[in-house]
């Protein structure tokens, strides 16, 4: 549970800016000291993720994911993040402004930790930290966590 | 024995050579000669001569007859007065009495034997036939048939030595006279009795022609001249003579040229023919009493002999077949009037008579002269004569071509019944133009010749026609022609226009057939004999044309056109209800691609809608946490003001989603508990309810519906939310409860709330339709549209009924699971 309260580092990956100031405002509020890398589409943060065991870029812990994203989907992003070795452990939140039950549940399928909806992040912040701890707790045992 | 052509022999010598004859060669060839059948018998009774005729009645050669006596060869009737033939002879009996001869092989003879005793115990037996008036009847009638009837006395020339022949002269059943110069010389006694006198010397000596009736003086005295002068007089003629006071008597009359006392004379033998005149006048009365009744018959009649060959037929027959009498004559198998496909079975009916004497009600057709078929009812009998042979066939024909036309016209009517009938069944299955044009063409062809059909729809505001069906007629077979054109604008030329623009049936009947070489293969381009346009009409409206082809000449009737114009009517009809059928689908399909359309707008929109609503409340609320010392209160508050409008916004925009996502959902409907689902809705709003002190009211065992669960939970949290909203009274009072039908189950939910005017009854479910101001009562007013958008996509109906002041019902339909 100590684990919980350590700062993560978050790969977020939104197109849009002002959501993804919104929401890392909205983290650092809580007084976490979490460290954001930010890209506003999907390929260049799988670029990024291709270099972090070789190149030298660090291996997030957790990755924020929008699902509306131009060019590159924020589906297939999530669907190639856990196609690939390097990248299918570290576990995906997604962060949409959709409530659509369809939405939810393809995410799920394409193997997403959680969904939460941006109003509710903004609303209230809580919910999705704790969240993350109860994932981060029964995840921290497990090997793939190096 | 003489043979006949040396007795014609004889008479021709005698004709020609008047030489006078000894009496006893006289007496031999007059015996020899006579017709009349005759016998000499000793006084044993033994034959001792016997002339042809005899041997011929008697059917015994003459050789045999003579081995006879006379009671071997007849049979006096029994039981017999006065005993044998012989011992009556004996007796002095001058004998005339009724004997039968026994002949092989059929009925005994009937015969009249009288007997005259001649010198020497000598017996003169002469034979007359006896003949019963049915055997008369049938010999008159048969052409064939011998005249029984005519006998004749043997001429004979007199000598006062001959006693035999006196005797003979004396007792012949035959008057007998000797006429030279038309003065009677010598009568016999018969001659004497036949004319009423009592001697003959009342007669003798005066002229024949007194005695002679007028009608018969000029013929007879003819006859006598050409006989003086050797030429050829008929052996028998009838003569009318005047008896005593005179009344007149018939009789028969023959001639011979005969000499007496050196000078030529004739010799006359009269028969009485009175008895024979009357049979033959009531013959001919009874004759022509059936010939009567047989052409007053209504029945046409044939008689033909055994072979077929026509004797007669009866008036109806010429009538009836337009055959003549004298046509019909003598025709044989096969007759003109029995088509030649029924001759087998004809022969075979006949064939049938062999066992059968009457056969009857044998349906055939017969042909009129003129080629028209009749339908006739054949009855054939088969007449015997007395002795039971077959001679006759008697066929009667009846007319049952009425009869037969009846039932043909009651089983052709029958058939198109069944026609409109399987027609209007079939159609009635059917929502597809094409089928429905094939069906009709299948139907139609079974009452009608149809080498082509075409079903033309017409649209009445483009004046234009198409094609929708085609069937043609290629090499024998029926084939369904590609229909290639879309619509095409009416020619006004053809036959479908006049059709069309009539509303009449048009009937083209041609004599012969141009077909236009190198045609193609459509029926327009080709020309037929028949052809039958008929409109397909709808509420006053053509909507199309039926026509139908046929290259027989005249093969469609009036009749057909009625016909044809109710089958017209009946595919019309069917072909019309399919296109607002597939109207309607395709409607309907616009109308669902064009809610599917809004809905993804809508979804769109609000979804685009929500992203920079989000960052206007995530900065107002950064603002609001980074920046408060910066803002006096009055900034403070109109901050809030704008977090407050994006909350409102956001509730907006998610009812506005969920609006956009209940649509079609049926698919995934299961069996929901309305009970379980109550209980949910009531926890979700437990909150509301203890603050309002509501008093809610839950009917007990409330049914399972068929529904998507999460949707039906949407409705009832709403129509429940809304009750607890609207409430005025110090306790809500809400009733929730169902009604379950076969189909649907009723759901009610009820308030006492501040009601809602009639006015509004429909305007509450529009979307954003709020009836008060938004500060009296929150919410953005999207919730019963919700509801109502979920009813509905469940195929259900909602609908509220209320009194201002005292409280609203609402009320909605959902399947029943």
């Amino acid at each position: 549970m100590e684990q919980g309260d350590e700062s993560l580092r978050i790969l977020l990956i939104d197109d849009n800016h002002d959501h993804a100031r919104i929401l890392q405002w909205a983290f650092k509020k809580t007084g976490r000291k979490d460290e954001f890398t930010y890209f506003d589409d999907g390929s260049s943060a799988l670029q990024y993720l291709k270099t972090t065991d070789s190149g030298g870029n660090i291996r997030p812990d957790l990755i924020f994911l929008d699902l509306n994203l131009p060019r590159l989907d924020g589906r297939e992003v999530l669907r190639l993040l856990k196609s690939e070795e390097g990248t299918k452990g570290i576990p995906v939140i997604i962060v949409s402004s959709s409530e659509r039950e369809e939405d939810v549940r393809k995410a799920y399928e394409l193997g997403a930790s959680s969904y939460v909806s941006k109003s509710s992040i903004l609303d209230d912040v809580n919910p999705v930290l704790q969240t993350i701890q109860a994932y981060w707790g029964s995840a921290a045992k497990l090997p793939l966590r190096k | 024995m003489r043979k006949p052509s040396k007795v014609r022999h004889l008479a021709k010598r005698r004709k020609h050579a008047s030489t006078e004859l000894s009496p006893l060669r006289a007496f031999e060839s007059a015996f020899t000669m006579s017709l009349v059948p005759m016998l000499i018998a000793d006084r044993n009774g033994q034959c001792v001569e016997a002339n042809d005729n005899a041997s011929k009645l008697i059917r015994m050669r003459r050789s045999a007859l003579l081995r006879k006596k006379l009671d071997e060869v007849f049979e006096l009737p029994h039981p017999a007065p006065g005993g044998s033939i012989q011992t009556r002879l004996l007796g002095g009996e001058i004998l005339d009495a009724e004997v039968r001869v026994r002949q092989k092989d059929s009925a005994p003879v009937r015969l009249r034997l009288r007997a005259n005793a001649l010198e020497r115990d000598m017996w003169l037996i002469s034979l007359t036939r006896i003949m019963d008036p049915a055997a008369k009847a049938h010999n008159a009638w048969h052409p064939s048939g011998t005249n029984a009837l005519l006998e004749e006395f043997f001429p004979l020339p007199w000598g006062n030595e001959d006693t035999d022949f006196q005797a003979l002269f004396q007792h012949s059943p035959y008057g007998i006279c000797i006429l030279q110069n038309d003065r009677i010389e010598v009568i016999n006694p018969t001659f004497c009795k036949l004319l009423g006198y009592r001697s003959s010397e009342e007669i003798v000596g005066k002229e024949m022609r007194d005695f002679l009736d007028e009608g018969s003086r000029m013929f007879f005295s003819l006859l006598q001249h050409r006989v003086y002068r050797g030429e050829a007089v008929p052996t028998r003629f009838e003569t009318r003579m005047i008896r005593q006071g005179g009344s007149t008597i018939d009789v028969e009359t023959s001639f011979a040229h005969i000499w007496y006392k050196g000078a030529p004379a004739l010799n006359l033998s009269i028969n009485d023919i009175t008895d024979r005149k009357e049979l033959e006048k009531r013959l001919t009365d009874s004759e022509s009493l059936l010939r009567n009744v047989i052409n007053s018959m209504v029945d046409a009649l044939v008689i033909t002999d055994l072979q077929g060959k026509v004797l007669d037929v009866n008036d109806e027959f010429q009538r009836f077949t337009g055959f003549s009498r004298r046509e019909a004559f003598g025709a044989d198998i096969p007759y003109p009037w029995v088509p030649e496909e029924d001759l087998r079975s004809y022969i075979g009916w006949l064939e049938k008579l062999r066992e059968n004497n009457v056969l009857r009600d044998f349906d055939i057709t017969w042909i009129r002269k003129g080629g028209e078929r009749i339908a006739v009812s054949l009855n054939t009998t088969l007449l015997r004569n007395t002795s039971g042979e077959p001679v006759l066939m008697v066929n009667i024909a009846r007319d049952i071509s009425e009869r037969q036309a009846s039932r043909e016209e009651l089983s052709r009517q029958l058939q198109r019944l069944q026609v409109l009938y399987d027609l209007s069944s079939a159609l009635t299955n059917s929502l597809d133009s094409e089928d429905i044009a094939r069906t009709t063409f299948q139907q139609l062809g079974k009452v009608i010749p149809v080498d082509t059909f075409l079903i033309h729809l017409y649209n009445e505001d483009l004046k234009e026609v198409m094609t929708i069906y085609s069937v043609d007629t290629i090499g024998g077979k029926r084939v369904e022609m590609p229909v290639r054109n879309g619509p095409t604008a009416l020619d006004k030329s053809l036959a479908t226009a006049k059709v069309i623009s009539s509303r009449k049936p048009l009937l083209e009947l041609r004599d012969t057939v141009h077909q236009r070489v190198g045609s193609g293969n459509a029926p327009s381009d080709r020309s037929f004999a028949s052809t039958m346009t008929v409109p397909m009409v709808s509420k006053q409206k053509t909507i199309g044309v039926l026509s139908v082809h046929s290259s027989k000449v005249k093969a469609y009737s009036d009749e057909h056109v009625t016909l044809v114009q109710s089958i017209a009517h009946l595919t019309g009809l069917a072909i019309e209800k399919a296109q607002l059928y597939q109207e309607t689908i395709r409607k309907s399909q616009e109308i669902e691609a064009r809610n599917k359309e809004l809905d993804d707008f809508t979804y769109v929109v609000s979804h685009d809608l929500k992203e920079p609503l989000i960052s206007v409340e995530g900065y107002a609320k950064m603002m609001r946490a980074e920046y408060q010392d910066a803002l006096d209160e009055i900034g403070q508050e109109y901050l809030q003001a704008v977090v407050d409008s994006c909350s409102h916004m956001k509730h907006l925009i998610d009812d506005l989603l969920l609006l956009s996502r209940v649509s079609k959902v049926s698919e995934n409907r299961s069996s929901v508990a309305l009970s379980n689902l109550m209980r949910d809705v009531l926890e979700e709003l437990q909150f509301s309810i203890r603050e309002k002190k509501a008093q809610i009211v839950v009917q007990q065992n409330l049914p399972s519906v068929s529904a998507v669960d999460t949707h039906l939970r949407i409705v009832l949290r709403n129509l429940l939310a809304n009750a607890l909203k609207f409430c005025d009274k110090p306790i809500p009072r809400i009733e929730i409860g169902a009604t379950v039908g076969p189909e649907a189950t009723t759901i009610f939910v009820r308030d006492n709330g501040i009601g809602i005017e009639r006015a509004h009854f429909e305007k509450i479910f529009l979307i954003f339709q709020r009836l008060h101001k938004k500060d009296e009562y929150e919410g953005v007013g999207a919730g019963l549209t919700i509801v109502k958008k979920i009813i509905e996509s469940h195929g259900g109906k909602i609908w509220v009924d209320s009194t201002v002041g005292q409280g609203s019902t609402f009320y909605f339909t959902i399947p029943t699971a």
